[in-house]
């Protein structure tokens, strides 16, 4: 069930209305049923899996806290049988065309069998909350004894396709809190699920057409149309991930639940450590958590220390898709983590004046600076395949160039006339990074912590009107749903 | 156990919810406040016609927005005969004026039947005007809506000459009669006229139903993005670079295939004429009609067939006499039919059409057809298309009912003598 589908606007009210209209201890229940019928409701069958997995952590994590003296043995147990099931299901056609590749580069062909296994929907995700319940309870955090609870954890259908992944510790003392309805819920939670469609809607599938005619063809396009293009998708994917997480929060938000936060204005990151602490952020501080650290993080020696901001990027360039331009994307990201604290040791090494480092000019060509970056690593993440990516990265060296000898013809972008984002496109692009920068500005003025009652409505009420005319039948599923 | 109250929206509670100002308004939930101002707007936008489409107009070019155009606009006078059909019928008529034009035809745009006039009259001496409102897709739940919605008045033909297949009854693959390209083209004007067919639906499709029916910018979406849409191209293009020859089809073809529902623009079905023995290769589609052909819905097979029983009933209400024609399909397609679906489809035809007073023509049997004559295993090529014009103008040509029809100041219907009908009681004519 998408959240952009007319099931979730006959879903959601029902279950609102239910869970305020039962009595508390019916809330739960109501909420893990609705949470299996959300999930179900793509492929029945895939029911058990979720179900299968919290049965075998529910009986698993508690033998960490039972057994100290063999509790890591335990939690390598747990996580084994969590990334196992991962694997399985998201990895395996993955790894038999990597041995197939291998075994090809020596001459031995081998026809790898077809297991007809379907990527199960948001198994990423709640395998990821199930391995932080595991270690949490390993570090001498209470194991969760209520099986609905556990279960509805990793079930609950806000946040169980694409996140934002929760903690156990932030969610779970919230069932069991006794909540009267408050208006400020369905206030809150309306306006969050109002402006999440609105950037998925309006926003990011308006911008998946540019995308996906540049990236299926690179070759019709010029330079200067395809930096243009890969501008397009920094903001569709930003719109598409972040609308996603303003509906999964606003959904939680009707029942009165709090889910983390995912964005915080990431193309404003003056460098890329500080993207990665803006973007995606309930994963990141997983990695940061439950791989970054284990590994020894950067209380070791310097050159240990990158080996595990390498290894820690290019697993969760992995985690993304079992494909190797995301492979090549995560160690992109974990390249730029080490060189750019290569480049803060230099600066600090030549003696460059703090004032120069924190005056405005410096901060916004590094903002303009990191957000190219960026961008350079997104096509490694779009793109089909790295031959496609190559090829768009190759000609995109091309624009200094083009701009050379710029004429508006080369952009062939703009002509296409319909639909009009098209043409649009080098209007959109620049507004939307304009629209980060007064948000920001919005945000200092703490503009979103008391907006205006009558702005509060007039937004809701032009929102709900654009998003009932400009909704395609079919809009695209969200980018993160494959993951 | 303690209340509970969310962090975000907590601390702020105060100054939202609980102030201590002149106005209680300040009290009400902004949510359902929004909601209720949103039910006004519709209501409001309601009684205007603003950002609205006249019922004809359709957002972007399709092959049924060409045929009404080509119909309304650019036929000056009324056609006589009329064809209806699927793209069983519009390949034939496609590829035999290509041969008889000895040129290139672009299919969407070019509504008549040269090679079908020219054979009509060599064989009755009359001369016709057709066009040809066979549409690719066309369910008889759509051909229903042309004829009742468009056939009428000044532009009501003599004769309608509607070619049916197996699929337009059997199809597994159409989600519903509103989901084709002559639906969502004329919902309108059905809906105006109150002839929109009946469709099974489940709870979502009733939802939605019922969203379109009370939900004023739910239901003219459409209209009103397309409105927007055009408001902003005419700001905008005049201020961008020139067309480029990129922009033809292909291009646009290759940069976002499949974005608009039904599209088709100047060039994108071309009929090229052949030579004898060198017809296009023959397609192999047993595997789409497989699935076409699953199971017998009876949903859809008794709503297509009263939607077909309606056609020849306005038809003929009119005084417009129809000329049923059972098209030829290959034995390959034929034997995915399991055999008393096959016989349910081919005595439906015959009742159908002899109760409601047309003519019928079973193609398969009155001319020799074979693998050749195909281009898969159920259009015809310019060969097969040929035969099968040849027999239907030479059947029309006796056809008594079809002659008073187009003459209708030359013979009386009391000159007609109906033909024994295949059932006791109705005036069919099996020609």
């Amino acid at each position: 069930m998408l959240f952009n589908s007319l099931q979730y606007l006959v879903f959601l009210p029902t279950v609102f209305l239910l869970f305020w209209l039962l009595p508390q201890k019916a809330r739960v229940p109501l909420l893990l049923v609705a949470s299996y019928v959300f999930y179900m409701s793509w492929r029945p069958v895939y029911g058990l899996l979720i179900l299968g997995l919290t049965l075998g952590n529910f009986l698993l994590v508690p033998m960490i806290a039972k057994q100290a003296h063999r509790k890591k043995l335990w939690l390598g147990i747990t996580i084994a049988v969590n990334l196992i099931t991962l694997g399985i299901f998201k990895y395996t056609y993955f790894a038999m065309s990597t041995v197939k590749d291998g075994l090809n580069l020596f001459g031995v062909s081998w026809r790898e069998p077809h297991l007809h296994i379907i990527l199960p929907l948001g198994i990423s995700f709640f395998v990821f909350e199930f391995i932080h319940y595991a270690f949490e309870v390993y570090r001498g955090k209470p194991v969760v004894t209520s099986f609905p609870q556990l279960a509805l954890f990793a079930s609950f259908f806000p946040t169980q396709i694409a996140g934002p992944i929760k903690r156990y510790q932030d969610f779970m003392p919230q069932l069991n809190i006794v909540s009267k309805f408050k208006w400020e819920y369905l206030d809150d939670g309306m306006q969050l699920i109002l402006m999440g469609l609105a950037k998925k809607v309006l926003i990011a599938d308006n911008l998946s057409l540019v995308v996906q005619a540049g990236f299926a063809h690179p070759e019709a396009f010029s330079a200067l149309d395809l930096w243009l293009i890969t501008y397009a998708f920094a903001f569709q994917i930003f719109f598409d991930f972040s609308g996603y997480t303003d509906v999964a929060r606003g959904s939680a938000m009707l029942f009165g639940y709090k889910v983390p936060i995912n964005f915080n204005l990431p193309y404003l990151s003056a460098n890329v450590s500080d993207f990665w602490h803006r973007w995606h952020i309930s994963l990141s501080s997983w990695l940061r958590d439950y791989l970054y650290i284990p590994l020894g993080g950067s209380k070791c020696g310097k050159w240990l220390n990158y080996r595990n901001l390498f290894i820690t990027m290019a697993l969760g360039g992995l985690w993304h898709g079992a494909a190797m331009h995301f492979l090549a994307w995560g160690v992109y990201q974990g390249v730029l983590l080490i060189a750019h604290k290569e480049y803060s040791n230099l600066l600090a090494k030549i003696g460059v004046p703090a004032a120069a480092i924190k005056s405005k000019l410096y901060h916004v060509v590094s903002v303009i600076v990191t957000f190219h970056l960026v961008c350079l690593g997104w096509i490694l993440f779009r793109a089909d395949d790295l031959k496609i990516a190559g090829q768009m990265m190759s000609k995109m060296c091309q624009a200094p160039a083009e701009l050379m000898h710029f004429s508006a013809s080369q952009l062939a972008l703009l002509e296409i006339r319909d639909p009009l984002v098209f043409p649009l496109t080098i209007l959109i692009v620049p507004a939307l990074m304009v629209s980060h920068a007064v948000v920001n500005w919005l945000n200092d003025k703490k503009f979103y912590q008391s907006p205006p009652w009558a702005v509060q409505v007039g937004v809701m009420v032009v929102l709900m009107c654009l998003l009932t005319v400009f909704s395609p039948d079919n809009s695209p599923k969200f980018i993160y749903f494959q993951f | 156990m303690r209340e509970h109250t969310p962090a975000s929206g907590a601390k702020n509670s105060v100054d939202k919810f609980g102030g201590s100002g002149p106005f209680r308004w300040r009290h009400l939930s902004g949510a359902v406040v929004a909601f209720v101002l949103f039910l006004g707007v519709n209501a409001l936008w309601s009684k205007t016609d603003f950002g609205l489409l006249s019922p004809l107009d359709y957002p972007v070019a399709t092959w049924t927005g060409t045929a009404i155009e080509d119909f309304f606009r650019t036929t000056k006078q009324r056609p006589q005969m009329v064809f209806l059909g699927s793209s069983l019928m519009v390949t034939p008529l496609m590829a035999v004026d290509a041969n008889f034009l000895h040129k290139s035809i672009d299919a969407p745009y070019h509504h008549k039947s040269l090679f079908f006039e020219e054979a009509f009259k060599r064989v009755s001496g009359l001369a016709v005007r057709t066009f040809n409102f066979a549409i690719p897709g066309e369910m008889p739940s759509d051909a229903y809506l042309i004829t009742k919605l468009l056939l009428k008045d000044d532009r009501r033909p003599d004769v309608i000459v509607y070619g049916v297949g197996p699929r337009d009854f059997l199809d597994n693959l159409l989600p519903g009669v509103k989901s084709t390209d002559p639906y969502k083209h004329l919902a309108k004007l059905a809906k105006r006229d109150g002839t929109v067919p009946r469709e099974a639906q489940d709870g979502l499709q009733a939802f939605n139903s019922f969203l379109n029916q009370n939900v004023f910018l739910y239901e003219n979406k459409t209209d009103l993005a397309c409105a927007t849409s055009r408001l902003v191209s005419r700001a905008v293009i005049p201020h961008l670079p020139p067309e480029t020859p990129q922009q033809e089809w292909e291009y646009k073809q290759m940069v976002f295939p499949n974005y608009h529902e039904f599209e088709v623009l100047p060039t994108a079905c071309l009929a090229a004429p052949t030579k004898p023995g060198s017809d296009h290769a023959f397609h192999d589609n047993l595997d789409e009609y497989r699935d076409r052909y699953k199971d017998l819905k009876w949903e859809t097979f008794i709503n297509q067939s009263n939607c077909f029983a309606k056609t020849l009933a306005t038809a003929r209400e009119r005084g417009t006499h129809a000329v049923v024609v059972a098209m030829p399909i290959t034995d390959g397609n034929r034997s995915l039919i399991p055999e008393f679906v096959w016989h349910l489809y081919t005595q439906n035809l015959r009742v159908l059409a002899a109760a409601n007073g047309a003519d019928f023509i079973d193609a398969q049997s009155l001319a020799d057809f074979t693998p050749f004559d195909f281009g898969d295993t159920v259009h015809l090529n310019a060969k097969g298309g040929l035969k099968l014009l040849n027999v239907i103008a030479a059947k029309a040509a006796q056809s008594p009912f079809v002659s008073a029809a187009l003459q209708p100041h030359k013979i009386g219907p009391s000159d007609l003598v109906p033909s024994p009908s295949l059932m006791a009681g109705v005036k069919g004519h099996q020609l």
